[in-house]
């Protein structure tokens, strides 16, 4: 494999390193920017964070806005597996046969 | 074979012959330890159910563990659902059932800092991480990181804080487990970490992956299962409304509506929160033992999906965590059965959890909690022995000692002789450690993690500009920049050394250590000008090439 530089040209190869850059340093980076707001709210945002979600419940923003971060959490990581089964395996099958094609000097 | 068979009967009765010494000769020592609990019938049963057909498995292991690849990965034969099974089982510890929920009774909803930001660190290795890591590697986290770096000095390196962060790792869930069990069973702490230390060894020695992936699978359903057991249990004692549960909780405990506020064990202060949240978020991505779980699955879609669903499994757990640690305050706090003379919650402040399976379901579920708390801890140093013998005969003896071509019987023989050290070590340091505060010791394997093999890691995969020399000048120095935090901490500093005051007044330093360590390795990177340097940053296009698409990955594991 040492002249697997050259399939860095192939079409497919460069739509699968896009695709999957697109998809996983915004989620990663929502992820983070979302975890930070968790981290906000218990220390510069604390009075925020302690008020409550409503007036007749003692359940507070913050610990509301934990049960969410967990479960949105879970959606993506939910999501991107099904997303990446479903575009990128293909993508990957279809680099696979356009270098056997070629090693097969067509 | 018969050899190995008889060795393993004769290990069986030894530890057998432990437990029942011990529980018999506890019973007149009991008075003296207030906070040692009755021995539970229940609790030994199932633990021995556990013992015997984990063991049961492990002989069966032992007759497909004969390679390296088997010994290592399991061959890559775990489907993914099972290897996510085993992921959580890998990673769920008894700190987290035992530690988050106790955090939690006691200081309200700040605990759960230590839950939130681990969900977000596994979904974001799920994306940039697992899947690239699958391509190109196959025993080690260290055979990923060296992939296009020469030279045997980042194999040491990357070797010793696997190791460092193995050894701290396991430290703390030795001592955990020889004071839980002494709490749990009676039994003396010494033979505690020798039971411990005697079934891992067992597990990983004969059964290598395949038997430590099953310990790890049975070990996640029995913990989620006794978990969404006392979950459903409390919700059902409050109409199944969560809010009248904490309505409950914040009406009996003395801080009030503030259980559920932010403030009651950080303080509110904004580095201490940040340096928390960062450490779980991104310690994660650099465990060892975890991450080595990803090559025991047959390539990168099957990293993904395990990786995916364990991320679902323990979601879901984290949410039992906070249902357990926030509703047992309504059913335990100031109730005289669960206290001891003193005042204080009888056995700990880990008992919560089990206190709460005791209100909710009696000795037995008791019994089967304690038993759960055994089983995640042997699960858990399984793992951990089995990635440091890695780390020693792969990555130091074969691919550095031996230049990579030492012979697979050979190296297989050390790694099971590492094993058994590892073992004996692990007893050792866990009576050394037994009076120690566990707390620092965490921290330190999780900032090591954290700044020094996730920023390696994630430099490595991604930055064309990594060079050996940026790694290993980069690396060691903040390592040893995590070190001196660690000890300008309170807990040496104060605690050990004696000083009127910590000048680090936090217990984890990687608010601070993680940045650093990019940084320097930035840094020595873009300086190198060698010629080495010149070569190892050719190499990444066809390293990127090969995290992409996993095309040469299959090619190098027939070899």
């Amino acid at each position: 494999m040492a002249d697997n530089q050259k399939f860095h040209d192939n079409e497919n190869f460069r739509e699968l390193v896009r695709k999957r850059a697109r998809m996983i340093w915004p989620l990663s980076a929502f992820l983070v920017v979302a975890l930070a707001g968790n981290l906000y709210l218990m220390s510069s945002g604390a009075e925020l964070g302690a008020r409550k979600i409503s007036e007749n419940s003692v359940i507070t923003i913050a610990l509301a806005y934990s049960l969410l971060l967990i479960l949105v959490g879970a959606l993506i990581a939910g999501f991107y597996v099904q997303w990446a089964n479903k575009h990128l395996d293909p993508l990957m099958d279809k680099v696979r046969s356009d270098i056997a094609s070629s090693e097969r000097g067509e | 074979m018969s050899r190995i068979i008889v060795s393993i009967r004769c290990m069986i009765s030894v530890a057998f012959l432990f437990l029942v010494t011990n529980v018999s000769a506890v019973a007149s020592a009991i008075e003296g330890e207030v906070e040692r609990q009755a021995v539970n019938v229940f609790a030994i049963v199932i633990f021995f159910i556990f013992a015997l057909s984990t063991l049961g498995i492990t002989w069966w292991a032992a007759r497909r563990t004969k390679s390296k690849e088997a010994f290592y990965t399991a061959s890559g034969g775990v489907s993914p659902m099972q290897n996510a099974l085993a992921i959580a089982g890998d990673f769920m510890s008894a700190a987290t059932l035992l530690g988050i929920t106790g955090l939690m009774f006691f200081r309200g909803y700040d605990g759960y800092i230590l839950s939130f930001g681990i969900i977000v660190g596994w979904a974001i290795m799920l994306m940039i991480i697992a899947e690239r890591f699958r391509n190109l590697g196959r025993f080690t986290f260290v055979d990923v990181i060296s992939y296009r770096l020469e030279g045997q000095s980042v194999r040491v390196l990357m070797a010793l804080c696997s190791l460092v962060v193995i050894v701290f790792y396991l430290i703390g869930q030795m001592v955990g487990a020889g004071k839980l069990i002494q709490l749990l069973f009676g039994l003396d702490y010494i033979y505690a970490i020798i039971i411990v230390s005697v079934l891992m060894v067992l597990y990983v020695t004969f059964g290598g992956m395949i038997a430590t992936t099953w310990v790890q699978m049975i070990k996640a359903l029995l913990l989620l299962g006794g978990g969404a057991f006392i979950s459903y249990a409390l919700l059902a004692r409050f109409g199944f409304s969560f809010s009248n549960m904490l309505k409950a909780s914040v009406d009996v405990h003395p801080m009030g509506q503030s259980l559920l506020e932010p403030g009651g064990w950080l303080k509110k202060d904004p580095l201490n929160v940040w340096t928390v949240g960062l450490t779980m978020c991104f310690g994660i991505m650099g465990l060892p033992h975890i991450l080595m779980r990803f090559f025991t699955v047959k390539d990168a879609a099957g990293a993904r999906k395990s990786v995916a669903y364990a991320t679902l499994i323990m979601s879901v757990f984290y949410v039992f965590i906070l249902i357990i640690g926030l509703g047992a305050v309504a059913i335990i706090w100031g109730q005289p059965e669960y206290y001891n003379g003193a005042g204080k919650l009888a056995g700990g402040t880990n008992m919560v959890a089990l206190h709460a399976a005791k209100a909710l379901g009696g000795d037995f579920l008791f019994g089967f909690m304690s038993a759960v708390a055994f089983a995640t801890i042997l699960a858990v140093v399984a793992g951990l022995t089995l990635a440091a013998s890695a780390a020693i005969a792969h990555d130091l003896y074969a691919l550095v000692i031996k230049k990579g071509k030492a012979d697979p019987k050979t190296e297989l023989r050390i790694t099971k002789i590492s094993v058994l050290v590892i073992g004996a070590i692990s007893i050792v340091l866990g009576v050394i450690f037994e009076t120690q505060n566990i707390a620092v010791v965490t921290a330190f394997a999780l900032a090591i993690a954290a700044s020094v093999n996730f920023p390696l890691l994630l430099l490595s995969m991604y930055w064309r500009g990594l060079t050996s020399r940026g790694a290993v000048v980069g690396g060691s120095l903040t390592f040893l920049f995590t070190i001196v935090i660690i000890v300008l901490s309170k807990n040496i500093w104060v605690d050990v050394l004696g000083h009127e005051q910590a000048v680090f007044p936090y217990v984890y330093p990687t608010v601070f250590t993680m940045p650093v360590g990019f940084v320097l390795i930035w840094f020595f990177s873009l300086v190198d000008k060698s010629k080495k340097a010149e070569l190892e940053r050719s190499r990444f296009a066809a390293q990127f090439f090969r995290s992409e698409t996993g095309i040469g990955a299959d090619e190098a594991a027939k070899h």
